[in-house]
């Protein structure tokens, strides 16, 4: 008993459990008291049904689409640093509250919003409800989002093809194959079915180089070097797959390469379910402590944010109300299509935490998944199909980062385009895309240079789980004008608002203080930063208090921005709720003035 | 009744290629929509001049007029460009 305790296999297994009962009961008792949805109320899929945007889609195509578009490198990463830090009970355990308790209701709630705006996204839905200022805010903040998320994922994925050789050469024909695919379906006008065999069949040759051809081998040019050169090859990759159009390359690439990433959740999961049989088990402690290793980040409110995806991911609000509020048929569908996608996408956060903490290696960024992954998978499938598993996980990484990040850095050209679209002078040309994209790649390697990856993850974190806290909280304020319990957005919203500009302050604090005293490296890895320098007889310090200050200011400007916001969506609910003439507090049985108009 | 098949056929069609179809959509409708704009542009003020295949082609397309316009002066959030890159 004690040894199957010691594996995976019950945790992830509890996990799907509460999953399907908070499915089951809270989020239809949720759906039913608050949202009321009824099936004969049109939709804007079928109130403004253009065929483009607005048109009626099935609700399991758009629980795929939806599963798709939320699911990434984030609910991977995050779950693979937490158990480095702070042991994986603790991390389970946001895991598994955060999605029940603010996840689903989030992405949830997000559509739902939209859906009863008239599928509006939450650029106009905030300027309606908030008011002009609360909008641009959400501008800038995106604006600093975006640029933390590249230079996190652009790390990832150097030290993913860093550390396993060979990787790079799958992702390289798989780009190829893209390309290729890309061609025979829109120009030749091939069958689907029969290019996209065609397709795998190059990306399974790519599998077969990347085993075989493992070149340049791993640190090359010492850890720092060679990150630094894998770093500067991804982002000619990224900069290439974002400027070129959809067709030609980003759109095949995500088709194929969701192939094999759905293949490696899957492995992942049933090998931690069988983990008991195989007999993998933990070696990393339960719990390490309140105050984490390597990084001595505080269990409060780091945790929180160090794992964003797969519990609470502000990224997900965008997608529900921007994207697939459009298409939802019927009212009763947001709950399977919204909150299930949430409870799905979590399953992948659930397998990096079960490949995470059955090694006990520690490793750059997060490769100590793909070493998980491959212990488990191979220890049902045989041990002498490590090394090829390995690769197998190794791409299925490089796969997401690319993907997401190509996305990002187009989205990233959008907002700095309309940022700049209504001033003068010099600074449009911020708006052009060759410009905005070698912006972002050189602020994003600008950030990677000086390794200092923990804090940053930490930043994009934060940032990423205020915007599920504005969006948690925008709901609230609408729920309250209509005059609807809004507990289940507000408390949620409040207590990661509170946390999340805590960690951000923390991490700015430590940016700070370090600053001032710049001999000793922020954590073990800046040392190679700090030598990287010297070796060419800089002396470190200036620089790095330097980039310190800035990387302060950046913190200090993101919890500017979310007092900001705070300010205004609190001041929204309150003004709406006395307008209502709501008397009793939050959560209870609310009463009403005058009868309630929706 | 739909079968566990066909709700799992769906779901991979979401998964896999919805995404090319919205795109697809996107794309046709954009040709669409500056196809109109060449021909009907006076209907939204932009002072062109009308030609003889403005008159030509009218009875086939008198039915997307409305559509056409509203779409073309519709609210536009960036925001929204989401569906483009999730």
């Amino acid at each position: 008993m004690t040894d199957f305790l010691s594996t995976p296999a019950p945790y992830v297994l509890i996990g799907l459990v509460l999953y399907y009962i908070a499915y089951r009961f809270y989020a239809r008792w949720i759906d039913k008291r608050v949202w009321e949805p009824d099936p004969k109320r049109s939709t804007p899929a079928t109130m403004y049904m253009d065929g483009v945007e607005y048109f009626p889609v099935n609700r399991y195509v758009l629980y795929g689409f939806q599963f798709k578009s939320v699911a990434a490198l984030g609910p991977i990463v995050g779950p693979v640093l937490a158990v480095q830090y702070w042991g994986w009970l603790p991390s389970l355990f946001w895991i598994v509250i955060g999605v029940i308790f603010i996840g689903w209701a989030q992405d949830y709630s997000a559509m739902f919003l939209s859906v009863r705006n008239e599928g509006r996204s939450f650029g106009p839905i905030t300027y309606n409800l908030v008011g002009k200022g609360a909008r641009s805010v959400l501008l800038s903040y995106l604006f600093i989002y975006f640029w933390l998320l590249t230079a996190a994922f652009v790390y990832i994925l150097a030290a993913t093809a860093n550390g396993f050789s060979g990787s790079f050469y799958i992702i390289f024909i798989t780009l190829l194959s893209g390309v290729i695919l890309g061609q025979l379906v829109f120009k030749a006008r091939w069958n689907i079915f029969y290019a996209t065999i065609l397709a795998l069949i190059l990306v399974a040759i790519g599998y077969v180089v990347g085993y075989y051809v493992q070149f340049p081998a791993t640190n090359f040019l010492g850890v720092y070097g060679s990150v630094m050169f894998w770093s500067i090859i991804f982002a000619i990759i990224l900069a290439i797959a974002a400027i070129v159009p959809l067709p030609s390359l980003i759109l095949p690439f995500n088709y194929l390469a969701f192939y094999p990433a759905i293949a490696s959740v899957a492995l992942v999961i049933i090998s931690a379910l069988l983990s008991p049989i195989s007999g993998v088990s933990f070696t990393r402690p339960a719990f390490v402590g309140f105050t984490a290793s390597f990084t001595g980040f505080p269990l409060w409110p780091l945790l929180f944010v160090t794992i964003a995806c797969g519990a609470i991911s502000g990224w997900h609000s965008l997608v529900s109300s921007g994207t697939t509020s459009k298409q939802v048929e019927s009212e009763i569908d947001a709950l399977p299509v919204g909150g299930g996608a949430m409870f799905t996408e979590s399953i992948v956060a659930l397998s990096a935490f079960a490949a995470i903490s059955v090694i006990s290696a520690t490793v750059l960024g997060a490769n100590g998944y793909v070493l998980g992954a491959a212990t488990l998978a191979s220890g049902i499938l045989g041990k002498a199909l490590y090394n090829g598993f390995v690769l197998f996980f190794g791409a299925f990484l490089l796969f997401m980062g690319v993907t997401v990040e190509t996305l990002v850095i187009r989205y990233w050209r959008l907002v700095l385009a309309d940022m700049v679209s209504e001033r003068k002078g010099s600074i449009r040309i911020l708006g052009n895309k060759y410009v905005a994209t070698t912006l972002i790649l050189v602020l994003a390697l600008a950030l990677i240079a000086t390794f200092t990856f923990d804090y940053i993850w930490e930043y994009f974190g934060g940032t990423n789980q205020l915007f599920a806290a504005f969006a948690l909280l925008l709901v609230a304020t609408y729920l309250t004008k209509v005059k609807k319990p809004s507990w289940y957005t507000l408390i949620p919203g409040s207590f990661m608002i509170v946390t999340t500009i805590a960690a951000i302050a923390y991490t700015a604090y430590l940016f700070l203080s370090h600053s001032f005293n710049p001999t000793k490296p922020l954590t073990a890895l800046q040392q190679l930063f700090y030598n990287f320098l010297m070796g060419y007889g800089i002396t470190p310090y200036p620089i790095v208090s330097a980039f310190d200050v800035i990387a302060f200011l950046v913190g200090l400007s993101l919890v500017i921005l979310s007092i900001t916001m705070g300010y205004y969506l609190f001041k929204s609910i309150l003004t709406y709720r006395k307008e209502a003439g709501i008397t009793q507090p939050i959560g209870g049985k609310t009463t009403m003035a005058k009868p309630g108009e929706d | 009744m739909t079968s566990f098949l066909q709700k799992f056929k769906m779901f991979l069609y979401g998964a896999f290629l919805f995404e090319l179809e919205m795109h697809l959509r996107k794309v046709k409708d954009t040709y669409e929509k500056s196809f109109m704009l060449i021909l009907y542009a006076d209907m939204l003020g932009i002072p062109i001049l009308t030609n003889y295949y403005s008159f030509r082609i009218l009875p086939y397309v008198i039915n997307n007029l409305e559509p056409w316009k509203k779409g073309i002066s519709k609210e536009f959030d960036i925001l929204e460009e989401l569906s483009d890159m999730h």
